[in-house]
C-alpha cells in the first residue's frame, strides 16, 4: 500500500484526469444524445474515482484521527458532488451538462491539493490542521447550491438588459467602500471580514461588471454608448488599481476590451485597447513602485530570491521537482511557496501530479472556456451572447494571469485560480458566474424548444393553408395541445421516425458538420432523432421568430415583457424523459 | 456600429420549406436549407478562442520546458529545500571505483541507513568524487540529484518496503581506478608539495587518477570547514588543482611550438637546425638563455625538443612561426575557449591571444611558456592525449555509468570524440619527439647519444613512455613549477602503437621538471604496469 501510495497512485491520478479531460472533448463530436448521456456518466465516475485515490494516498500518510477526517470529507465530497451532477440533470434538463461536470472535476483538483496542504502538515510542523479544506468544501457546495437555483429565476434576465447602470453603480459603489474601510493585507486593499468570513468583493463585482457591460452594449453600439460604457468601465479599473488590486484591474479591463470589441464587431477596437493597455502597463510602471518590483522579480527571481524573489523562485523549484508525473501526493514539498494555497495553486498542482496533469488541466480549463464561448457564439441574443462571452474571457483570462504569474511566464499579479485555489469569495463568484452562464444556456434552449414546438405544428398544417398570422394567435401559448385533425401525425413526427416527407436528414446534418459550434441543442435529439441533436435554430431566431432580438422589430409582438410568458414553459412530451 | 437588416439576413439561418415567411429565399422547395451561421460576432469569437487556446499552449511549452531543461539547477540551488526531502525516503547512492584491473568495484562514498556519509578512502579521492556539505564540489556535486533519488523498480520497492528500509539511491560508477590513484596520490605525497596528477586514458578520454594535493578527509569535512575557509597559507585545499589550477606551461608549451612549426613547415622534422652555441638566443635585453645556461651545439628539431633547448625555440616562435596562424592553432587548441568537460575546470589563456601586439622580449617568453600563458594539468592532459590518439581529442570523463540502487543501468557514457586537433602526421611526429625525451636514442644526424630531460624512463620493460618535462618559473627566479606530461604505450614492439595511458604531473613550486615531476610520474606507471 505504501509503495502504491508513493509510486503509483500519480499515475492513476494523471491517467483519470487526462480520461475526463480527453472526454470533454470528444463530446464535442457526439451526436448522439444516448453516447452524450453514457459520456457524462463515465465522467461522473471519473471524478469520484479521482476523489478517492487521491484522498486515499493522502489519508494513507496522514492516518490517525486527521485521516479519518479526511476520509469523511473525501466521502462527503463525492456524494456532494455526484448528486449535485445527477440533480442538475434532473431540475434542469437542458442544461449544459459537460460543463457542470468539468466544473465539478475542477473543484475536485482544489479540494484535494487543499486537503493535502492542510493535512499533511507544512514544512515546519506536521500540525493537524483541517479547516480549510471543510471551509472550502462548504463553499463549494453553497456555490453548487446557487448555481442550481439561479436556473429557476430565469425569467427575470431579460429585464436584466435595462439594469446596465444599475450594475455599474453597485459594483463601484462596492469597490469603493472596500478601498475605504478594509485593511491592508499583502500590499493590496481589497478584503474585508464579515462574521469570520474574509470577503473579496472585488471576485463578485466581476459578475455585476459583465451585465453591466452585456446589458448596456447589447443595443446599437452607437459611439456615445461605446464612451459612456468606456467611462463606466475605467472608474471600475481606477478604483481597482487605486486598491492596488493590479490583479483584478488587469481583468476588469482585458474583459472590457473583449466584451467591446464584440459588441462593436471592430478590430480597430481590439488594437487600439491593445495599445491603450500597452500604455498603461508602461504608465504602471513607472508609476507604481510595486508594479516595477514585481517586473524585476519576473526578470529574474533568483537575484532578488533573499526578498522579493522568494516566492516565484520557490514556486519555480516545485514546479520543475515533479518531474512529467509528479512526486506523488503529500511526496513534494508545495508548502515551501508561501501563500501556496491562494496563490499559488498551480505550481502546487504541479509539483505533486506532474507536468502532464497540469497540462491536462490547463486544457480542462480551456474546454471549460471554449464550451461557453461556443454557447456564446450560437446565440442571437446579444445580451445573452455578451454575458456569455464576457464570462468566458473572465475566467480565462484569470486562469492565465494565476498561471503565467506561477510560472514566470508573465509577472505575478497574484489572483486565484478559479474554482481550484483555496478562497471562499473566488469559489463562490465563479460558481455564480457559470450558473448565470448555464441559466442563460438553459434559457435559450427553451426558447427553442418552444419554436420547435410551434414549427411543427406549423407542419402539421402546412397541408392546409399557412397563416402567418397564426404566430402571433395566442391559441399557440400555453399548454400547446397537439392539434386536432391528425394526432397520429404527431405521435409520428414527436418519436423521430419521420419528418413529415419534407425533412432531408442528409443535407441537414451535413451542415451540422461544417458548423462546428455544436452540442448546445442537445435537448432536441430525443424530439427528432439523433441526428438533429444540435439543430441550428439559432439561425431560424435571425429571422426573427421568437428570440429577444426579434421581439424588437414588433412582428411577433410589440410587448417585450410577455414574450417568456409567450414561449416560456412550454415543452412537448417527447422532451420529457 | 451594427444593424441588423430585416429584409437581407446576413448571418444566415434556415429557410424553411413551405413557411411563407422564407418560401422566396428557398432554392429549392423540397429541403431545408441552412446556411452556417457566419456572423461578424462569429469571427470574433473563433478569434477569442484560438487566441488563448495559442497562449495556453506557449504558455505551456515555456513552463515545461524550463521544468525539464533546468531541474536540477534548481534541485541544486541552495534555496530549494527538497534536498532534505529526498533524504528522508532515499538511501543517498554509492559512488563507485573500478579495483583490480577493472574486474572488481570498490566504493569511494557511501551511506549508511541513516544517510550518513563515509568515505573509505579519506584524502585519497577528496576531489575527485568530492563532498556534498556547504556548496559541494566534484561528483558528489555534480551527481547529487542523481545519488539522491531512487530509480529502482516498483517491485524492488514493494521490497524495501517490506523490510521497511530506505530505499537505495542511484550509483554512480566512475572511470577512476583505485590502483592507480593509490598510486598517484602516494607518489604525489612523498614530495609532500602542492601538485597535481591526472591519468586519462587517450583512446576513450576516461579518466583514470585524478589527484590532488594538499587535500582533506572528507569524513571530517564539517569540524575543518571554518579552519578552512580562514585559511590563509594558500594551501586552498578545497580547489582541485587538476582541473582548477593554473600554472605556466613552461617548456611543456613547445609540444604546441612543435606542432605548430610541422603544421606550417612539414619538412621541419628533416630541415630544421638550430646552431645553440652561445646557449642564448637574441641580443641584450631582447634575449633568451637555454635552462641552467646549457650549450646544446648543433641541433635539429628532434635533439632540441629532447633537449627543451630554450633558444631554439625562441628562434622557432619569433622567426619561422606566422603569429596569425599560431594564434589560430592556440584557439584551435582550446587557448581561451571553454574547455569540454563537464565538471568545474579553469580555462586557460594564452598571452598570444590576449594580447595583440606582442613585443619581442614577450614574444620569446611565450615561446618557452613562460609570461602570462596559463594552463590548467586538464588542459595540458588534454593536448598529450589528442597527440597520443593521432590527433583525435576524446572528451574526458570520469563517469562510467549511473545505475540503479539494483544495478540497472540508468545511463551508459560512452566515449565521445571532441575534435581534431592536429593532422594524424603531425601527431605522429610530435610523437616522435616526445619519444625522445624519454630515451637516450642516438641522434639521426651524429649517431651519439642524445639525452632527454625525462630519460629516467630510458630501458622501461613493460611499458613505452613518451613525454615532455617542463620547468615552469614565477615570481622570483628561482621558484618553478615542475611539470611532466607524457603517455605510454604498452605493445612492445612498436613505438607508434596505441597509447595507453595519459598522464600529467604538476608539482607547485616544486623545481625542475626532470627532477622533481618525472620521479613523480615515473613511480606512479611503473607501479601501475608492474615494472
Amino acid at each position: 500500500m505504501n509503495a502504491y501510495a508513493i509510486s503509483l497512485s500519480k499515475y492513476v491520478n494523471t491517467g483519470i484526469f487526462a480520461l475526463f479531460t480527453i472526454l470533454s472533448y470528444l463530446s464535442f463530436m457526439i451526436r448522439k444524445k444516448g453516447v452524450s448521456r453514457a459520456v457524462e456518466i463515465i465522467q461522473r465516475l471519473l471524478l469520484a474515482a479521482f476523489l478517492i485515490n487521491a484522498n486515499m494516498t493522502i489519508a494513507w500518510f496522514v492516518r490517525g484521527a486527521a485521516g479519518r477526517k479526511l476520509t469523511l470529507l473525501c466521502a462527503m465530497e463525492i456524494l456532494f458532488l455526484i448528486s449535485f451532477m445527477v440533480l442538475y440533470r434532473i431540475v434542469h434538463e437542458m442544461a449544459n451538462m459537460f460543463l457542470f461536470n468539468n466544473i465539478c472535476m475542477l473543484l475536485s483538483v482544489g479540494f484535494v491539493v487543499v486537503s493535502r496542504i492542510a493535512f499533511y502538515g507544512s514544512a515546519e510542523s506536521t500540525a493537524y490542521r483541517g479547516n480549510e479544506p471543510v471551509k472550502q468544501f462548504v463553499m463549494a457546495s453553497a456555490g453548487l447550491m446557487f448555481m442550481l437555483v439561479i436556473p429557476f429565476f430565469r425569467k427575470l434576465f431579460d429585464s436584466m438588459r435595462h439594469l446596465g447602470i444599475v450594475f455599474a453603480a453597485l459594483g463601484i459603489a462596492a469597490l469603493t467602500v472596500v478601498l475605504f474601510i478594509s485593511p491592508e493585507t499583502n500590499g493590496a486593499t481589497i478584503t474585508y471580514t464579515i462574521a469570520g468570513f474574509t470577503f473579496q468583493p472585488s471576485e463578485f463585482v466581476k459578475i455585476l461588471y459583465i451585465l453591466f457591460l452585456a446589458a448596456m452594449l447589447s443595443g446599437e453600439v452607437t459611439v456615445e454608448r461605446a464612451v459612456f460604457v468606456s467611462i463606466l468601465a475605467a472608474i471600475h479599473v481606477v478604483v481597482l488599481v487605486r486598491s492596488t488590486d493590479l490583479g483584478s484591474a488587469l481583468i476588469f479591463f482585458v474583459v472590457y476590451l473583449m466584451m467591446l470589441f464584440l459588441a462593436s464587431g471592430k478590430w480597430s477596437v481590439l488594437a487600439a485597447g491593445i495599445a491603450l493597455g500597452a500604455v498603461g502597463a508602461v504608465a504602471g510602471l513607472l508609476l507604481f513602485y510595486h508594479v516595477k518590483v514585481r517586473v524585476n522579480i519576473w526578470r529574474d527571481p533568483f537575484t532578488l530570491i533573499d526578498n522579493e524573489g522568494y516566492q516565484i523562485a520557490q514556486s519555480m523549484f516545485a514546479i520543475s521537482y515533479g518531474g512529467l508525473w509528479g512526486t506523488g501526493l503529500t511526496q513534494g514539498l508545495p508548502t515551501s511557496i508561501p501563500d501556496v494555497e491562494s496563490d499559488f495553486m498551480f505550481s502546487a498542482i504541479t509539483e505533486e501530479m506532474g507536468l502532464i496533469f497540469s497540462v491536462f488541466l490547463l486544457f480542462l480549463c480551456l474546454n471549460c472556456f471554449i464550451r461557453i464561448l461556443m454557447l456564446s457564439a450560437s446565440y442571437s441574443n446579444r445580451f445573452f451572447q455578451l454575458y456569455t462571452y464576457g464570462a468566458a474571457v473572465c475566467y480565462i483570462f484569470q486562469i492565465f494571469l494565476t498561471v503565467g504569474g506561477e510560472t514566470k511566464f508573465i509577472p505575478l499579479t497574484g489572483v486565484t485560480l478559479p474554482l481550484v485555489s483555496y478562497g471562499g469569495s473566488s469559489i463562490m463568484s465563479t460558481l455564480l458566474m457559470l450558473g448565470i452562464v448555464e441559466m442563460v444556456y438553459i434559457l435559450h434552449e427553451e426558447r427553442t424548444a418552444g419554436f420547435m414546438q410551434r414549427y411543427e405544428q406549423e407542419q402539421l398544417q402546412a397541408g392546409a393553408a399557412y397563416a402567418p398570422a397564426n404566430v402571433e394567435d395566442d391559441s399557440y401559448n400555453g399548454a400547446l395541445v397537439p392539434l386536432s385533425g391528425s394526432p397520429d401525425a404527431y405521435a409520428r413526427d414527436t418519436d423521430g421516425s419521420d419528418y413529415g416527407g419534407n425533412f432531408s436528414r442528409e443535407s441537414y446534418s451535413e451542415d451540422r458538420k461544417a458548423d462546428s459550434f455544436g452540442q448546445t441543442h442537445a435537448a432536441f435529439g430525443q424530439e427528432y432523432g439523433p441526428e438533429e441533436d444540435n439543430f441550428p435554430v439559432n439561425g431560424v431566431s435571425e429571422e426573427g421568430i421568437f428570440d429577444n432580438d426579434s421581439y424588437q422589430d414588433g412582428r411577433l409582438s410589440s410587448d417585450e415583457d410577455n414574450k417568456t410568458d409567450h414561449y416560456g414553459f412550454y415543452r412537448p412530451d417527447g422532451m420529457k424523459k | 456600429m451594427w444593424k441588423k437588416n430585416q429584409d437581407m439576413p446576413d448571418e444566415g439561418g434556415i429557410r424553411i420549406p413551405g413557411s411563407k415567411r422564407f418560401r422566396d429565399a428557398s432554392d429549392d422547395p423540397g429541403q431545408i436549407h441552412v446556411e452556417s451561421v457566419k456572423s461578424k460576432a462569429r469571427h470574433q469569437i473563433v478569434f477569442t478562442a484560438v487566441a488563448f487556446v495559442l497562449l495556453f499552449c506557449v504558455m505551456a511549452g515555456y513552463y515545461c520546458h524550463y521544468a525539464i531543461v533546468d531541474r536540477r539547477e534548481f534541485f541544486d540551488n541552495g534555496y530549494n529545500q527538497r534536498q532534505s526531502l529526498l533524504a528522508l525516503r532515499n538511501r543517498k547512492g554509492t559512488i563507485y571505483s573500478t579495483a583490480d584491473f577493472s574486474t572488481d568495484y570498490e566504493a569511494l562514498a557511501e551511506s549508511d541507513d541513516e544517510n550518513n556519509r563515509r568515505y573509505p578512502y579519506g584524502e585519497m579521492f577528496c576531489h575527485a568524487v568530492g563532498y556534498s556539505i556547504n556548496g559541494g564540489g566534484g561528483l558528489e556535486d555534480y551527481f547529487r540529484y542523481q545519488l539522491m533519488t531512487s530509480d529502482i523498480s516498483f517491485k524492488d520497492r514493494l521490497r524495501y518496503d517490506n523490510e521497511d528500509s530506505l530505499y537505495p539511491g542511484n550509483d554512480v560508477y566512475t572511470t577512476l581506478d583505485v590502483n592507480l590513484q593509490r598510486y598517484a596520490y602516494e607518489a604525489l605525497l612523498k614530495q609532500y608539495f602542492r601538485g597535481a596528477v591526472i591519468i586519462t586514458e587517450p583512446s576513450t578520454g576516461k579518466i583514470r587518477a585524478m589527484v590532488s594535493l594538499p587535500g582533506f578527509d572528507p569524513n571530517t569535512l564539517d569540524y575543518i570547514w571554518n579552519n578552512l575557509q580562514n585559511d590563509t597559507s594558500g594551501n586552498a585545499v578545497l580547489v582541485n588543482r587538476a582541473t582548477q589550477g593554473s600554472y605556466p606551461p613552461g617548456s611543456t608549451f613547445k609540444i604546441l611550438d612543435a606542432i605548430e612549426l610541422l603544421s606550417e613547415n612539414p619538412s621541419a622534422m628533416e630541415d630544421f637546425s638550430f646552431d645553440c652555441d652561445t646557449g642564448t638566443f637574441g641580443e641584450g635585453d631582447v634575449s633568451i638563455h637555454c635552462f641552467d645556461y646549457e650549450h646544446h651545439h648543433e641541433q635539429n628539431l628532434k635533439e632540441a625538443f629532447a633537449h627543451s633547448c630554450n633558444s631554439a625555440f625562441a628562434k622557432i616562435v619569433s622567426e619561422d612561426l606566422d603569429q596569425n596562424r599560431f594564434r589560430q592553432t592556440l584557439r584551435k587548441m582550446m587557448f581561451n575557449e571553454d574547455l569540454p568537460y563537464s565538471l568545474p575546470c579553469t580555462d586557460s589563456s594564452s598571452q598570444l591571444l590576449e594580447e595583440e601586439d606582442i613585443s619581442d622580449k614577450e614574444l620569446l617568453q611565450v615561446a618557452i611558456g613562460q609570461g602570462s600563458t596559463l594552463v590548467s594539468p586538464l588542459h595540458m592532459n588534454m593536448i598529450t592525449m589528442s597527440v597520443a590518439n593521432d590527433g583525435v581529442l576524446m572528451r574526458p570523463y570520469m563517469v562510467d555509468s549511473l545505475k540503479t540502487g539494483t544495478g540497472e543501468i540508468i545511463h551508459q557514457y560512452t566515449p565521445r570524440r571532441e575534435q581534431t586537433l592536429m593532422d594524424q602526421t603531425i601527431a605522429r611526429q610530435v610523437r616522435t619527439l616526445m619519444r625522445g625525451v624519454t630515451n637516450v636514442l642516438p641522434s639521426d644526424r651524429t649517431g651519439e647519444d642524445v639525452w632527454g630531460t625525462a630519460s629516467e624512463f630510458n630501458g622501461t620493460s613493460t611499458y613505452m613512455a613518451y613525454g615532455k618535462t617542463g620547468t615552469a618559473e614565477f615570481g622570483d627566479e628561482d621558484d618553478s613549477h615542475a611539470w611532466f606530461t607524457g603517455f605510454t604505450v604498452t605493445d612492445d614492439d612498436r613505438e607508434d602503437g596505441p597509447a595507453d595511458l595519459c598522464i600529467t604531473v604538476v608539482i607547485e613550486n616544486g623545481g625542475v621538471g626532470s627532477d622533481k615531476a618525472v620521479p613523480v610520474a615515473k613511480e606512479i606507471l611503473d607501479r601501475w604496469y608492474g615494472e
